[in-house]
């Protein structure tokens, strides 16, 4: 048996008109691996077969050929169904229900009893956020708030592996950073995540592995670390160094037989410049 | 004891019955924050007050009215719920993608169906309970306002009537017509009976001694306040307890033909009653002689000196006292059941057609089927046609003629024609039959095997549309 989480061999997927005739291939022979307790990030352009691929593996989309397996199983397999969770791009909610109705009622679907089922939609709804709105009707919350009722619902059974599609896609830095940290909990739980970005800033902020796709075929796949680093160039970080001496160290360096490409000051992210004027805000007690 | 509950709560969540129920529940809830109940509730509040406006006629008749009014504008509602809401509710799930969030779940295609079945038949129950409370509050408050009574016992009157003649070759003096509904009179010397075809009697609607109840109009000449008359049966040849028919006044002889054209020998059931010109009078026969169903009524003169005025209303069978409000509510029982078949069928449709389609396919299925009685009743003309173009055409043939002398449709046409028809008409539901508010306008009994036919041929639509349904979401990818 396969110690794979996520397992994919040869997973193919043609699109066909009403005559069966193929229209469009939107994944080539996708062989996948992901173990337990990864952070895999997948990566790709518009139409590259991202979503087509997260559909095969949760049972939405059936493959034209090859396998696919989560958990050993197949995705459309209701034990599969239990132990994972998924949050697709946009949180498709029934707008008549409020947060914590919603999360009652996917509770429901997966058996958790009712005293659970209580407790666990509160604990969800506190850590994203919206317990003082829970009783409000989800038809009335912002994108954002909507978003955060999608995440709940993805965690509801505390499932194993969790299916992320866009997770930060139009939230503001703010719900970005903490569905991030929020990612990273799951990481440190030893949950595993698959979670598909356009944001390759998000990807690399939380993800172990990536796979990047490009027209249906997956083009690069390995460990983020060794894969965006550049083997023969080193960065120094240098705390506390006066303007006057970078000179010396830049003679140092072609001392080595190195050669020395920039010095320059180090920058902060925008999301953390954003993040320090919010958190500043919040301390002072602005709203 | 809370424990037990407890624990069967929970059995029911994670058997494969918990997911179906939560659907359920979701469509249930979806409805009342939809304010649907409260749209239809003002809507059945304005058609109830119309009754106000249906003419001043006799106060029983205008219960009977309103009974039906009622009933069909509950089944007008029932209706829009079946077709109009129910055939949104996948569409709309999949339109708006929500279904990536439900199957996603612990949640087979199946239960999914299931569930939206579920919810939308509890829906319609919830409705028709109290739509049904409210109309037969209304109507018994009309009722006694008017000075109209409901009788708690109901007429079941003869499919057919007719005037025969007792014996070939004698000579009929009735006058008879064959109009609808049904006036003769019996007059003079002559060998003539009046009989009443009763058909699809169900014996569970009677007494053990069923009430035979007879109501005549006597003419002659200064004027005739009684007559002699007796009371023909045929009872069912395995009905050998001769016993229980002398206990009830019959008389059972052997080999007397009633009516004419069916010289069928075997016993036949008579007595003699002196029946008092419009006074209503009351017999009793063997529960066991309509076990079948059927049975045959004649009614002959003892002296020729009396005209006998024959129409349909003259012999009826009584049921067992019943209550306005269960004949009511089978009514309406049979009223449910076809909202379930429209039900499944619109949702089985929803499976693979979008919502405005699907509500089109819905309507078209409810049209369809009212239609459906009268469009078979049509196909044995066509059979006919097809028997007569035959022959014609192999007289053509055999007369050196060749088809295209003649305008008419060729025989392969119309064959195939007919093989379409009837593909198609054993597909679609006849939704009349489920239509009892005709039985009730007549203040007749809705008869308990009413309810189990329409039961079994509901269970039979409902299930294989549902199957359908499945094994068409089954197949169905979302992408």
């Amino acid at each position: 048996m396969s110690d794979f989480v996520i397992e994919t061999q040869g997973l193919t997927k043609v699109f066909t008109d009403f005559w069966g005739r193929r229209k469009h291939t939107a994944v080539k022979s996708l062989d996948l691996q992901i173990e337990r307790g990864e952070v895999f990030g997948f990566l790709g352009p518009n139409g590259s077969g991202k979503t087509t691929t997260m559909k095969m593996l949760l049972g939405l989309l059936y493959p034209t050929s090859g396998t696919a397996r989560v958990l050993g199983k197949d995705p459309a397999h209701i034990g599969t169904k239990e132990r994972i969770g998924f949050l697709p791009e946009e949180s498709y909610l029934y707008r008549f229900l409020t947060a914590v109705e919603t999360l009652e009622f996917y509770g429901k679907l997966f058996g958790i009893p009712r005293a659970d089922r209580k407790r666990r939609a509160q604990e969800l709804l506190e850590i994203v956020g919206l317990k003082d709105a829970m009783h409000r009707p989800v038809r009335e919350y912002s994108k954002g708030m909507a978003r955060r009722v999608g995440i709940a619902q993805a965690l509801i059974n505390d499932p194993e592996v969790v299916f992320l599609d866009e997770p930060t896609s139009g939230l503001d830095p703010l719900v970005s950073r903490r569905m991030k940290d929020l990612i990273l909990d799951l990481k440190r739980q030893g949950k595993t995540v698959f979670m598909s970005s356009h944001l390759l800033a998000d990807i690399e902020d939380v993800c172990d592995r990536v796979g990047i796709m490009h027209l249906g075929e997956l083009r690069a796949n390995g460990p983020l670390r060794d894969m965006i680093r550049i083997q023969d160039k080193t960065c120094l970080v240098v705390h506390g160094l006066a303007p006057n001496r970078r000179l010396e160290i830049a003679q140092a360096i072609e001392a080595a037989d190195g050669l020395l490409e920039d010095i320059t000051d180090q920058k902060r992210s925008l999301e953390d410049l954003f993040l320090g004027v919010i958190g500043q805000d919040k301390e002072d007690g602005r709203r | 004891m809370k424990r037990r509950l407890e624990a069967l709560a929970l059995g029911i969540l994670r058997s494969p019955a918990g997911p179906v129920l939560a659907m359920a529940g979701l469509t249930l809830r979806e409805s009342v924050r939809r304010k649907v109940f409260l749209t239809i509730a003002v809507f059945a509040v304005v058609m109830v007050g119309a009754t106000a406006l249906l003419p001043a006629i006799d106060p029983r008749d205008r219960v009977a009215l309103i009974q039906t009014w009622a009933q069909r504008s509950i089944t007008f509602f029932g209706v829009l719920i079946s077709v109009f809401l129910a055939g949104v509710s996948l569409p709309e799930d999949i339109e708006e993608k929500r279904v990536f969030m439900l199957l996603t779940k612990p949640l087979s295609r199946w239960q999914l169906l299931t569930g939206r079945f579920a919810g939308f038949a509890g829906l319609l129950a919830v409705f028709l309970a109290a739509t049904g409370l409210v109309s037969t509050g209304f109507i018994r408050v009309v009722a006694a306002r008017s000075g109209g009574t409901i009788s708690p016992v109901s007429e079941v009157r003869a499919l057919q009537t007719r005037i025969e003649q007792e014996k070939p070759g004698s000579v009929v003096t009735a006058e008879s017509s064959e109009a609808v509904p049904f006036f003769g009179t019996v007059r003079g010397e002559g060998e003539t009976i009046a009989v009443w075809y009763f058909r699809n009697l169900d014996p569970s609607d009677f007494d053990d001694s069923v009430r035979l109840r007879y109501d005549f109009n006597l003419t002659g000449p200064g004027g005739v306040q009684f007559a002699d008359l007796v009371f023909y049966l045929r009872p069912p040849a395995e009905e050998t307890d001769t016993d229980a028919a002398r206990a009830l006044g019959w008389k059972v002889t052997f080999e007397r033909q009633i009516v004419p054209g069916q010289p069928l020998p075997g016993r036949v059931a008579y007595r003699s009653e002196t029946a008092k010109a419009r006074v209503p009078g009351e017999i009793r026969i063997p529960k066991a002689w309509i076990r079948s169903g059927s049975i045959d009524v004649g009614v002959k003169r003892a002296k020729p000196s009396t005209n006998l005025d024959v129409e349909s209303w003259n012999v009826s069978f009584l049921t067992r006292a019943h209550s306005f409000e269960m004949n009511f509510a089978r009514g309406l029982m049979c009223t449910f059941l076809m909202w379930i078949v429209l039900l499944s069928i619109t949702l089985a449709g929803s499976t693979f057609m979008t919502a405005p389609v699907n509500i089109l396919f819905g309507v078209s299925v409810f049209v369809m089927g009212n239609m459906i009685g009268f469009i078979r009743e049509s196909l044995p003309t066509v059979d006919e046609r097809i028997v007569m173009a035959t022959k014609a055409d192999e007289e053509a043939v055999r007369h050196g003629h060749s088809h295209g002398e003649t305008d008419d449709i060729p025989v392969p046409v119309l064959k195939a024609s007919l093989a379409v028809s009837r593909a198609v008409m054993g597909l679609i539901p006849d939704l009349n039959a489920y239509d009892a508010s005709g039985t009730m306008l007549r203040g007749l009994d809705v008869p308990g095997s009413r309810i189990r036919d329409n039961g079994l041929t509901a269970l039979a639509f409902a299930g294989g549309a549902l199957l359908i349904g499945i094994a068409a979401l089954r197949l169905r990818e979302f992408r």
